[in-house]
Order: C-alpha cells, then sequence, then structure tokens
C-alpha cells in the first residue's frame, strides 16, 4: 500500500471474494454459530462496513477475511490467495492488516517507533526501509511527533491510532478494522473515522470497518447488515438505512436524524430519507 | 501516575544514551564488579567520580539520581545502623551491654552503606538511558552463544519485551478491580493472613480472567503482524559499536585499574602519614 | 439521599514532580430523586470526583455530606456507606469472580452484613430485576455468559444490595444498541423502586440530555456549570467551553432555527424533536 504502489496501481476488480461461506466454533461436543452461507466482494478501494450487533457474526467474518479461522464450507479468497492456503498465509496476512477491539493489547513494545517496526521486521524488511516505513506510516496517522514515547500515557483514540500505523507499516492492500472503535469515547471515534477515511480517501487503501455504531456507516461505499450469521442486507447507505425493517431486524439503532426522517415520511410528509442531520434539515426547509 | 512503560528510561540525547545497549550491560556488570572488589575510602572516592561523572555525562538531573536513592535509603540507614552497633571494631569508642561503637565500625558502616547508594546509581544510570526495547535487544545479543545450541532467543527477548510492556497496565487494572470490589464491601486490610489471603481471589480471579483474554487477543495481533514470517527476520534497532563505545570501555577500564592500584595502595609505593590511615584502611 | 459537596479538591501525587490536581474547590449538592450527569473532557477530574461518594477515595481536602453522614471524617463507616452508594465501573464484567452467578452476585450482600438466606433473596430480586432468568443462570459460572449477559450479572452485583445511591462510570461504553438500551431501561426502574438518587458519568450527549434532570460540568478539576440540561445546550457559549458537542436532536433543532424554523421544545431527546416536528410540518 506505498504511494508508489497506489500509483502504479493494480487494476480496478475485487480484492476479496468471499464465496458462500459457513463456519461454526466448535469445542468439544459444543458447536456455536458463527457464519452461515455468506457471500460477498470488496472490490479495490472501496470504504466497505460490516454492520450487526454483538454476537452477529461480524467478527467471525473479519477472522474468515484473514485466516484467522477458515471456512467449513465456500471459500474465502484475497487477491487470488485461498485463506487455507498454509503456505502463503503470511503473505496473506501481510496484504490484509487486522486491528482490533483493544489498542492495548496490540502493542508488543514499549516505544512506539519499536512496535510500528515489528510487523516490517518480521517480514524481513530491510532496516532502512523499515525507517521509511514508520515515518509514512506515523505520517499517515497524524502522530508523527509521538515517535519516541511510550504508548501509555496516550488516550484511546491515539493508541488506536498507533495500531493502525503498525499495520500500516506492513504495507497492506486492506485494512481491516475488528470493532476497534467499540471501546472509544465519541472524540477517540471520530480520530479513527476521520483516519480510515482519509487514509481511504487519500491513499486509495482498501478499508473495512466492522461496528455497531450506524453512523460511522454513513461515507461507506457499501454496508452489509449482519444477523444470526447471515448479511440480511446489503448496498450503499441510503439503500441500507431506510430499509428500516432489516434495521430494527438487526437490533440496530438507526441515527437520529433517520430515524425521525423515517417516522415523519410515514406521518406523510414529503421528505427525502435523511442520512444526516444537515440532509434532515434541508429536506424540512424545502417544505416551507 | 508515573509511566512505569518505560521503567526508569529518561529520554536525553547524552554520550551514554546512544552507546550501544550491550556495551552498556558489559560495563554495568564491570562497575558491580568494581564495586565489591573495593577496600579502602580513597578507593570508594574514585568510584563516586566515576558515577558522579557517568551522571553528568548522561545529562540525567540530579533529581531523579536523588529519587533513585530514596527508594533505598530506609535499607540503607538500617543496615548503617547495623553495622554501626554490631561491628567488632579494635577502637571501642562507646559500649553498652552488646553493643558497642567503634571506629572500624563507623568507617565499616560508611563503605557498606556507600556501596549499597552506588550500586544503585550504577544500574539505574543503565536503565535511565537505556528503553527497554534496547535492554531486551542489548540481552538477546549478548545470549547469542545460546542461540548456536538451538534457545530461541529471539522469542525469549519478545516475550521480555511483551511483559515489560504489560506490567503496567496489569497493575492499573488491579487497582481497578480492587476498587470495584471495596465498592461491593470488600475489605483487604483487615483479618489474619488467611482472611486477607482468601479476600484476594475477587481480585486475582479477574486479573487471570483479564490476562487470559489480553493474552488472546496479543496472540492474534502478533498473527496479524506476521510474527514468525520468516527465519530471517531484520532489525530496526542496530547495535552497532561505535568511538563511543570505545571511549566508555577505555575509560571504565581506567577506573577499574585506578580502584585496584588505591586498593593496593599503588603497591605500596605510598605510605600514607598517621593521622591518614583511615582513608586507606 | 442527598448528597452535598463542599469545597472538593483532590492533589495525585502530592509534592513529587508527577503532582496533578484533579479537583479544585468544587462544591454542589445532589438532592434526593436527581439524576445528575457528570460530563467532562478526559482528564477533567469526572471519576476522581465520583470516587470520593463512596470513600474509595478518601476526602483530602473539603466536605462530603452523603445524607447526614460526614463521609470526610476519619471514623467514617466505610461498610455502611458504600452499601448505601453503590458504585458502577466501566466495563463492570471484568469484576466477576465466583463459580456460579448466584454466588457472585451474593457478593455483595454477604459482604455488607446480609446473613446467607437474605443475601441469597437479594441476589435472587436483582438478578431477575437486570432481566434474566434466575433459575436458568444461578448455577452457571459467570464465565459462561455472553457478553451482554456477564455485563447484567456484574450489575446484579452492584445493585443487589439495594443501593440507594447509584453511581455508574460510563455504564454503556462498549455495548451494543441493545445492550444500551437495556442498561438505560434499568437505571430508570431502579429509581421507581429503591435507588432514588443517580449520578452518572458518560460522554454521550444524547444519553445525558435523554436521562439527566441536572448535569455538572467538570473542566480541569473545576466545577464549570450546575445546571439543567435544558440550559446547558440552549447555551452555544457553555457548550464550546466544554469540547463535547450538543446531542443529536438539539443539534438538529439549531440547524433548524438557523434557517429560521422556530420549534417548541428544547428537543432533548429524538422523541421530543419528532413531537415538535409534526406539531410544526404535520397540520
Amino acid at each position: 500500500m506505498s504511494d508508489k504502489n497506489c500509483e502504479t496501481g493494480h487494476a480496478e476488480g475485487a480484492v476479496i471474494k468471499v464465496d458462500n461461506v459457513s463456519y461454526d466454533y466448535r469445542s468439544g461436543e459444543h458447536v456455536s454459530r458463527g457464519v452461515r452461507g455468506v457471500s460477498l466482494v470488496v472490490n479495490r478501494g472501496e470504504f466497505v462496513v460490516l454492520l450487526g450487533h454483538n454476537g452477529s457474526g461480524k467478527s467471525t467474518l473479519a477472522k474468515l477475511l484473514n485466516g484467522f479461522v477458515v471456512p467449513d464450507e465456500g471459500t474465502v479468497t484475497v487477491e487470488g490467495i485461498d485463506t487455507r492456503d498454509n503456505e502463503r498465509i503470511y503473505e496473506l496476512r501481510a496484504k490484509v492488516g487486522m486491528v482490533f477491539q483493544n489498542a492495548d493489547n496490540q502493542m508488543v513494545a514499549s516505544v512506539i517507533e519499536n512496535d510500528i517496526a515489528f510487523g516490517p521486521e518480521n517480514l524481513g524488511v530491510p532496516r532502512e526501509e523499515i525507517e521509511k516505513r514508520i515515518t509514512w506510516a506515523l505520517d499517515a496517522v497524524n502522530m508523527s511527533e509521538h515517535r519516541k514515547r511510550s504508548p501509555n500515557k496516550l488516550s484511546g483514540g491515539q493508541k488506536q491510532r498507533i495500531a493502525i500505523a503498525a499495520i500500516l507499516a506492513m504495507y497492506p492492500d486492506v485494512l481491516i478494522l475488528d470493532e476497534s472503535t467499540a471501546m472509544l469515547d465519541p472524540k477517540g471515534r471520530a480520530e479513527i473515522m476521520e483516519t480510515i477515511q482519509r487514509l481511504n480517501k487519500e491513499k486509495g487503501l482498501t478499508v473495512i470497518l466492522i461496528t455497531h455504531y450506524m453512523d460511522e456507516a454513513i461515507a461507506a461505499d457499501k454496508i452489509f447488515v449482519m444477523n444470526e450469521g447471515r448479511v440480511i442486507a446489503e448496498g450503499t447507505p441510503r439503500e441500507v438505512f431506510s430499509a428500516t425493517d432489516k434495521i430494527a431486524e438487526a437490533k440496530l439503532e438507526l441515527p437520529v436524524a433517520s430515524k425521525i426522517s423515517a417516522e415523519l415520511r410515514r406521518a406523510g410528509l414529503d421528505i427525502p430519507f435523511a442520512l444526516t442531520d444537515e440532509e434532515l434539515t434541508e429536506g424540512l426547509c424545502g417544505l416551507k | 501516575m508515573r509511566d512505569i512503560t518505560l521503567g526508569q528510561y529518561y529520554p536525553a540525547d547524552s554520550f551514554t544514551h546512544k552507546l550501544d545497549p550491550r556495551v552498556k550491560l558489559v560495563l554495568v556488570i564491570a562497575f558491580i564488579v568494581m564495586v565489591f572488589l573495593v577496600k579502602n575510602l580513597i578507593a570508594y572516592a574514585a568510584v563516586i567520580l566515576c558515577v558522579v561523572l557517568g551522571t553528568l555525562i548522561s545529562r540525567i538531573p540530579i533529581s531523579k539520581v536523588l529519587k533513585s536513592i530514596k527508594t533505598i535509603i530506609f535499607l540503607v540507614l538500617f543496615t548503617a545502623v547495623l553495622n554501626l552497633l554490631f561491628y567488632k571494631g579494635d577502637t571501642v569508642l562507646w559500649s553498652w551491654w552488646r553493643i558497642s561503637v567503634s571506629l572500624e565500625g563507623i568507617l565499616f558502616s560508611i563503605k557498606m552503606a556507600l556501596r549499597l547508594i552506588l550500586l544503585v546509581m550504577g544500574t539505574t544510570l543503565l536503565t535511565y538511558t537505556t528503553t527497554p526495547t534496547g535492554l531486551t535487544d542489548g540481552m538477546e545479543s549478548l545470549m547469542y552463544p545460546l542461540k548456536l545450541i538451538k534457545v530461541p532467543t529471539h522469542d525469549i527477548a519478545v516475550i521480555m519485551s511483551i511483559a515489560l510492556r504489560f506490567i503496567p497496565i496489569l497493575s492499573e487494572e488491579v487497582d481497578k478491580i480492587m476498587m470495584a470490589q471495596k465498592a461491593r464491601g470488600a475489605s483487604f486490610d483487615t483479618g489474619g493472613i488467611v482472611k486477607r489471603a482468601k479476600a484476594l481471589l475477587p481480585v486475582l480471579i479477574p486479573l487471570f480472567v483479564s490476562a487470559f483474554r489480553r493474552a488472546d487477543e496479543l496472540a492474534l495481533a502478533l498473527d496479524a503482524r506476521c510474527y514468525n514470517a520468516t527465519p530471517n527476520r531484520t532489525r530496526y534497532q542496530i547495535m552497532k559499536p561505535t568511538y563511543r563505545d570505545l571511549i566508555a570501555v577505555a575509560g571504565t577500564a581506567a577506573f577499574i585499574v585506578l580502584v585496584v592500584a588505591l586498593n593496593m595502595n599503588f603497591w605500596g609505593a605510598y605510605v600514607p602519614s598517621e593521622s591518614l590511615w583511615w582513608l586507606f584502611s | 439521599m442527598r448528597i452535598k459537596v463542599e469545597d472538593l479538591s483532590y492533589v495525585y501525587s502530592p509534592k513529587t514532580p508527577f503532582e496533578k490536581v484533579a479537583l479544585d474547590g468544587v462544591s454542589f449538592t445532589v438532592k434526593e430523586g436527581d439524576t445528575v450527569g457528570i460530563i467532562g473532557s478526559t482528564g477533567s477530574g469526572k471519576s476522581t470526583l465520583c470516587q470520593h461518594f463512596n470513600a474509595l477515595i478518601r476526602v483530602t481536602h473539603g466536605k462530603i455530606y452523603v445524607g447526614d453522614v460526614d463521609i470526610s471524617s476519619k471514623k467514617t463507616d466505610l461498610t455502611a456507606l458504600r452499601k448505601q452508594v453503590g458504585m458502577l465501573f466501566q466495563f463492570p464484567e471484568y469484576q466477576l469472580f465466583d463459580d456460579t452467578v448466584a454466588k457472585d452476585v451474593q457478593f455483595g450482600p454477604l459482604n455488607f452484613g446480609f446473613d446467607r438466606e437474605e443475601a441469597a433473596r437479594l441476589a435472587a430480586e436483582a438478578i431477575k430485576m437486570v432481566g434474566m432468568d434466575y433459575d436458568e443462570v444461578k448455577d452457571k459460572s459467570p464465565f459462561e455468559l455472553s457478553g451482554g449477559e456477564k455485563r447484567r450479572a456484574a450489575i446484579a452485583g452492584v445493585i443487589a444490595s439495594k443501593p440507594s445511591v447509584l453511581v455508574l462510570d460510563e455504564p454503556t461504553a462498549g455495548l451494543d444498541p441493545i445492550g444500551k438500551r437495556e442498561i438505560l431501561e434499568l437505571v430508570k426502574e431502579l429509581k421507581k423502586s429503591f435507588c432514588k438518587t443517580v449520578i452518572m458519568i458518560s460522554h454521550n450527549m444524547d444519553e445525558i440530555a435523554a436521562n439527566c434532570n441536572r448535569v455538572i460540568v467538570l473542566h480541569d478539576g473545576k466545577l464549570l456549570y450546575d445546571t439543567t440540561p435544558e440550559e446547558l445546550f440552549a447555551d452555544p457559549e457553555a457548550v464550546a467551553r466544554t469540547d463535547l458537542g450538543y446531542p443529536h436532536s438539539v443539534h438538529i433543532k439549531r440547524l433548524l432555527e438557523a434557517k429560521g424554523v422556530k420549534l417548541d421544545t428544547a428537543a432533548l431527546d429524538a422523541d421530543s424533536l419528532l413531537e415538535a416536528l409534526k406539531r410544526r410540518y404535520c397540520v
């Protein structure tokens, strides 16, 4: 995902293909549902959001995408690599970087630059190159001034940005954030959203965000809504948000503006379905 | 409120900070040996000079150094008093029952106190000027001979590094859990030893559960960052001895020679006058 | 239960280079029946303040009265105080420890001096109150429960001793929408029965506006505002100073006002905004 890579660019097209995948967790006799019959495609440069409440199967799907678990049925391929292919598993993981929920549990070193170096070191990247990557990755998440410091005094949002930088330093093609905003306060969440949207727009990074906050999905190119291990709705934010019955089924909560515009439409008001506060206001003012 | 992640690391741009961690580790070991070699006060003066110079070169504020001494001051005073009262010397100045204070006793307790303080000052100089990563990398590199007999020295270094990172996180977690259980009426400071040990269960069990949960996520995070992807792992932090390390080694060696010389009274070349005997005993 | 805070200050690591003033001359009173929201950016002293209410942090400067008891006194009966002032921390599921849910929930009541029978009865009540089937979960290990159930079991452990004041430190952090709604519903239920006074720390202005009748705004350890959500969110200058933003419903109302649309509501929650919009547009 270096700038250079982006310029030369791969052809547009599918980065990740999930084809009719099912997976259950088994421990001894006990079987618990993971995902059932999921198919989806993520294209290069897209910002994709997987929405679902806790236990809907969205994190299982994330783990299938970089080969932490392999499907019981169906196939997952990343740039043509089957996640079952053990020989190429590290190649795959370097292409599909994953950031988790708790930033504290993802850091291995006590100084930020050493933590960011960890991934590239493991991949055998030459030293001078690692140096460049650290500078680039920290700059990409706006944390350059913290390079020589300890991660411990940082805020939740800052720690999570370091976790993102640590993945970026491996130059992935896809960045998956597995509920990486769930434990943050609104300010921290806003920081992460700003960071990943900028990476997506400016650096052309493919981003897959897994969350239960619908307002984080407003800027997505494509949304998949999960419930009980299945994808029950997919489409653009406008398509998905306005399918209010599906949202209710998935036990999610629409942003306030969407909820109100849906209610007002139901009450017979002729306004467009709104995703944001501004859209709702415009719609209402258009009525006069 | 102190950030214990970095241990005591004090960021500065000094000669000592730039030294190769391996060299620093070896020098500290040499320093410890030197402190134990010292016999008379004049040689102690040389070691004190060595530590003071080291501290000045490292640009560590004097308040920091005093703080590290403060943590052991009780131990120092305690042993000094014991030595003072129970050392059997010839020149008794005062005695009562089995207790006696002698001139030799005074000298001995001063030397013991100095020894402790110097050991702490010298070793904290290492931790003040070396990041935990530097220390673990240094140790890994010094363990190289073990690697030849298939000891996984890199894994050991990663484990040390992770341990250093998680100690402050877990200690914060202990505080949180204790608070939560106190809010539910738990008490940790009443009752006998058995009762107190039992009272810790509501803290220890959640702590272990949390540590395992963190370990699970950490294991995924290590995999996500391609840990063990290739045996040809590279290294960002390079350790390459420079002229500085040569100077440091030469300087320390000079001090060791000086201390040995003073210990032996310059091989008897210098005969102190009567009134100065205590400096050389 | 009334709580009165007088000129409360607190300094971490006093007289060291790491000295940090966490609270600086804070005074206010919480009346019985209040739901008070404590807001302020990270590091403003919210948690430090709340940990004073049940003497997890002892008063070092100033006074706090819980009911008529001066808890700044060294002789305060801490057990009695903590029975009265329950405290729910962030991620309370991390405090579960016993081998069955029932035993874990009884931990508080037993510590607070109830006998076994009484503690078992209180635990059963609390588990039902948080919406779990007592007979189904009582013999389960708390570690077998799902994430949401764990949090509910932990909450049961806090409310089992029927505190008359409940302090919640970001009760909805990390929960999905259903989990959030359940907790806030539970708080309303509690207010109808034994726990009349609720104090909650939150970063979520929607929650504060919709659930609290008063707000205390802290900034750098100082009390900036002691007011109602209506007044706070009607004052742009105050909101700017708190650095926390508006609740969505208030934000929409303000956007409309900027375009000349006046609404007859403070719009503290989505429902009241919706009703006002219906009155304005659907005639």
